[in-house]
């Protein structure tokens, strides 16, 4: 009886006291009583679990936290059985959930929480991305920080961070505070391009710098200009194509290296292309003459972003007129010497075609070559040209002059 | 001839023939040594095989994302991440070992990990633990898409721990994360892990059993059903629909109104079930409905792990299977497992019995309609678990004549919960050939059925006899290779390979 008396005066000191909740069901009588188990503790404090028990064996406490359970075996003073938890087993921040059992009897559990220790305030995480953004404010780098304590614990929610910005020479602080241990900025770029330097900080503690470049915006619009040594199509001479400097729409020049492409349509419609990389915000791009007078239009574009005015060039046709000679029963034509603009020898490569038809005009044959010293021959032998009437047309620099002529069966082998 | 020359000259051949063989292996052995582990290819971890070792239910809610929309794909690669990393938090749990551990967690959080282990390893503590389900909050994606932040709440852990190597006690809680993971040269890694307040454990109203189904069951009158030809693999290469409806057609003849069928773990594909079996399964339950018979389903059978680390596996077989077929008219109850009991000594009855209790509730969570049971090898085991399952069925191969106590004890123990109790499995063999002393024979078998059938009218005790038919062949993974073992096991039918009705079919047929 007297057994059953205590028992129940601890039961009813147990309900009364602070902590704890009582699930055992009784197999074995065991009376306990936790003794000033805090609710709320700071990280690298040290603790004593303190239960008054009476009978039962094989006292264990089982103690859950964050990243995993421990099982702590009891001191005795007195009628106590204490449970000493050492600093660094409570050194993450946290619920920590506590069972009290007795040879795998659950006598009581509970939970503490371990806050994190501002005192100790030791570092800021940073996380700075992404490293390149673009000008124009529609552009932004994030900021991620964790402020930490000593322990390695992200600080309590609403503790205040402080984000220094340097861009454009200016300035900024920007107060964030963190919520479920982060906080996170977004850092807009300026119009202007160049670098953002930014770090945060937590009470006195710093994170280092962190840099994000701002890359100019998208280009826009521009004009071309040229540059050549004459306007003869000699095929010889390189005109040269040069923009305007490239700016975005905040005035930036575009980073170095960015593609433009000419594209050229000539009379015909024919289609050339050229292209150039920036440089201090010029591209140039360069093209050889045409072999024949021609009427260009050029028109620069970034691809994707902006072009430029579209521009006349015209060329002359560089070759006057120019003799042909046959010999060996017209199965060889020599033709030139072929003069320039200023009665100079034609440059070596100029092209020559040769369209061969027959009597009736079909076309048998086209034949090329070029000039050399100015001068040109094209054979035609038997083999492949059997004695008959043909007419032969000779082009060259869009020059073109016809012949009807008879080969012979005789002539050139 | 001179044989100590030719010897000699024998022995100095096969030696340098030795030497050099040696030689090369040794070259070999050093150049394939030198050229493993820094292939280029592996260094993305990039063509890392999945091994599916850890499938908790995890529900994602994304709807309240700051910094960034998430993506699926990068989703799936933060779950797959996170989910690695409690399984090798897990494993290390339980032996202390860091391995794996440096894959999924940063360098700040694995000193603390360390920390826990090198305490556990000191006081001789380690536990095994599992997650059951998570319920992630995804709050923040970084605009770099290198950090997030979610709250995983009403995370189910259970908990086994040992001293020594020796279980102590088993805890549940539900709890809840705040978790900050990071993207470390392509794996998410866990950087900040902290515990928060618990959630209180979701506890859905009991589960009350409709009438019709109880009634159903106090009602069994059935048979363990196997075809005559494929007998404990049903559901293969072999399965034929016409043999299931005549057979159907035939236990209905007969008077019966339920039969029991099993669900192999592994040869249904266990984590990844296999479609065309289920399909299988649902022509199977067709036929019995056409019939106008109830089916009591056997899950895992042929499994018996229960390990603690192998549950959520488990679970997602069981979810596959029980969501497929859980609506089907002719379903009448689940079998957790085939005598589990048999697995107390291998196993652990600790382990064994969590694994069912957890097995349970899972499967009442996709089903509340059906009734759950398991199947108890005898009926001293069945009173295992009688609060939670919706009725007690047990198996009796032993005397008749012991049958009336051993039933009237585990009446007496279950009386206080009131619930259905189910001869799921009894019989006898008329096997009577060299491999059987006591020489059976279908006469014995009729007796016995003849006595067991009025007891069991007596007592209006529900019942599934073993079995339809006699069977040609038996695997040896179910009562092994012996012959004295397997042979009778062939000639549990009441009616025999020629599907011609034996003696004991008299007793057992409910129709005059």
């Amino acid at each position: 009886m007297g057994r059953y008396l205590q028992l129940l005066v601890l039961f009813f000191l147990f309900s009364c006291g602070k902590e704890g909740r009582k699930v055992a069901e009784a197999q074995e009588k065991i009376a306990f009583r936790g003794i000033d188990i805090p609710h709320k503790m700071v990280a690298g404090d040290s603790l004593a679990l303190k239960f008054e028990v009476d009978g039962g064996s094989d006292l264990v406490l089982l103690l859950e936290k964050s990243f995993g359970p421990s099982l702590i075996k009891p001191t005795f003073v007195g009628d106590l059985a204490v449970f000493s938890l050492p600093p660094e087993m409570l050194a993450q921040s946290g619920m920590y959930h506590w069972q009290l059992r007795a040879s795998s009897q659950l006598l009581l559990r509970g939970h503490f929480e371990v806050l994190p220790n501002i005192e100790t305030t030791a570092s800021i995480e940073t996380y700075f991305g992404p490293r390149g953004i673009r000008a124009g404010g529609g552009d932004f780098s994030m900021l991620f920080m964790v402020p930490l304590d000593a322990y390695d614990n992200p600080l309590p929610d609403g503790t205040l961070l402080r984000v220094h910005q340097l861009m454009d020479k200016g300035l900024k602080t920007i107060s964030v505070t963190t919520k479920n241990g982060y906080a996170f900025q977004n850092l807009y770029s300026s119009d202007k391009a160049g670098r953002m330097l930014v770090n945060a900080a937590v009470h006195n503690v710093r994170s280092k710098e962190l840099t994000s470049v701002v890359s100019p915006s998208n280009s826009v619009d521009f004009s071309i200009a040229y540059q050549r040594v004459h306007d003869f199509a000699d095929g010889n001479q390189v005109v040269l194509f040069k923009t305007s400097p490239l700016r975005d729409r905040y005035g930036n020049q575009v980073a170095d290296g960015t593609l433009v492409n000419f594209s050229i349509v000539d009379q015909r419609g024919a289609r050339l292309k050229t292209q150039g990389t920036t440089l201090a915000g010029v591209a140039t791009g360069r093209i050889l003459h045409p072999t024949e007078a021609s009427e260009w239009k050029v028109t620069a574009y970034v691809t994707g972003e902006s072009k430029s005015n579209t521009m006349d060039l015209d060329f002359k046709t560089a070759v006057g007129d120019f003799k042909v000679a046959f010999s060996q029963g017209h199965r060889r034509a020599e033709i030139g010497p072929i003069l320039g603009f200023m009665g100079q020898l034609v440059p070596d490569g100029l092209l020559i075609t040769l369209h061969i038809r027959d009597a009736n005009g079909k076309l048998i044959d086209t034949k090329t070559t070029h000039t050399y010293k100015g001068k040109a021959s094209f054979d035609l032998p038997k083999r492949f040209y059997p004695g008959a009437n043909y007419q032969l047309i000779f082009d060259t620099a869009d020059i073109k002059k016809e012949f009807q002529v008879a080969l012979t069966d005789n002539g050139l082998e | 001839m001179d044989w100590n020359r030719l010897l000699i000259r024998a022995v100095l051949i096969a030696s340098f023939l030795g030497m050099n063989a040696l030689i090369v292996f040794g070259i070999s052995s050093v150049w394939s040594y030198l050229n493993t582990g820094a292939d280029r290819s592996t260094r993305l971890h990039l063509n890392l095989e999945e091994v599916t070792a850890y499938l908790p239910k995890v529900e994602w809610d994304t709807s309240k994302v700051e910094g960034r929309p998430m993506e699926a794909q990068t989703l799936a690669q933060i779950e797959r991440d996170y989910l690695h990393g409690w399984y090798v938090r897990n494993t290390a749990l339980f032996d202390n070992n860091r391995y794996g551990i440096a894959d999924y967690f940063t360098e700040g959080a694995r000193a603390k990990i360390f920390g826990l282990l090198d305490f556990n390893r000191k006081q001789n503590a380690s536990f095994k633990q599992t997650t059951l389900s998570h319920r992630p909050e995804l709050a923040f994606y970084s605009a770099d898409g290198t950090q997030v932040y979610f709250t995983d709440r009403k995370v189910e852990l259970y908990q086994r721990a040992y001293e020594n190597g020796s279980p102590l006690f088993e805890s549940v809680e539900t709890t809840g994360y705040k978790v900050i993971m990071l993207l470390e040269d392509g794996f998410w890694r866990t950087r900040h892990f902290t515990k928060i307040p618990s959630s209180d454990k979701v506890v859905g109203a009991p589960v009350r059993l409709s009438n019709g189904t109880l009634g159903a069951i106090r009602n069994i009158k059935g048979v363990n059903y196997y075809p005559q030809d494929t007998p404990w693999d049903v559901f293969g290469k072999k399965y034929d629909e016409a043999i299931i409806a005549k057979d159907f057609e035939l236990i209905r003849h007969m008077g019966w109104n339920t039969i029991r069928i099993f669900i192999p773990y592994e040869d249904f594909g266990a984590v990844h079930v296999d479609g065309q079996k289920l399909a299988k399964v649902r022509s199977l339950l067709d036929r019995a409905d056409q019939n106008g018979l109830k089916v009591m389903v056997t899950l895992f059978d042929f499994y018996g792990n229960y390990d603690v680390l192998d549950w959520t596996l488990t679970h997602r077989h069981a979810e596959q299977v029980v969501k497929a077929l859980k609506d089907h008219p002719a379903l009448l109850a689940w079998d957790l497992k085939n005598e589990p009991d048999l697995d107390f000594g291998s196993r652990g009855e600790q382990t064994v019995l969590a694994w069912l209790r957890e097995m349970n509730r899972q499967v009442r969570n996709w089903d509340q309609e059906n009734a759950i049971t398991v199947g108890w090898a005898s009926p001293e085991a069945a009173v295992h678990l009688n609060d939670e399952l919706d009725f007690v069925s047990f198996h009796y191969y032993r005397e008749v004549s012991e049958f009336k106590e051993a039933y009237n004890t585990l009446k007496a123990s279950v009386a206080e919960v009131g619930k259905p109790i189910v001869l799921q499995e009894y019989g006898i063999s008329s096997y009577g050939g060299i491999w059987n002393a006591f020489g059976a024979s279908e006469e014995k078998q009729a007796d016995y059925y003849k006595e067991m059938q009025g007891i069991l009218k007596e007592e209006g005790l529900p019942f599934l006899f073993w079995t339809l038919y006699d069977f040609n062949q038996v695997p040896n993974s179910v009562v092994g290779w012996r012959p004295w073992r397997k042979q009778p096991q062939r000639y549990y039918g009441c009616f025999d390979k020629k599907g011609e009705p034996k003696a004991a079919l008299d007793y057992l047929r409910q129709t005059e």
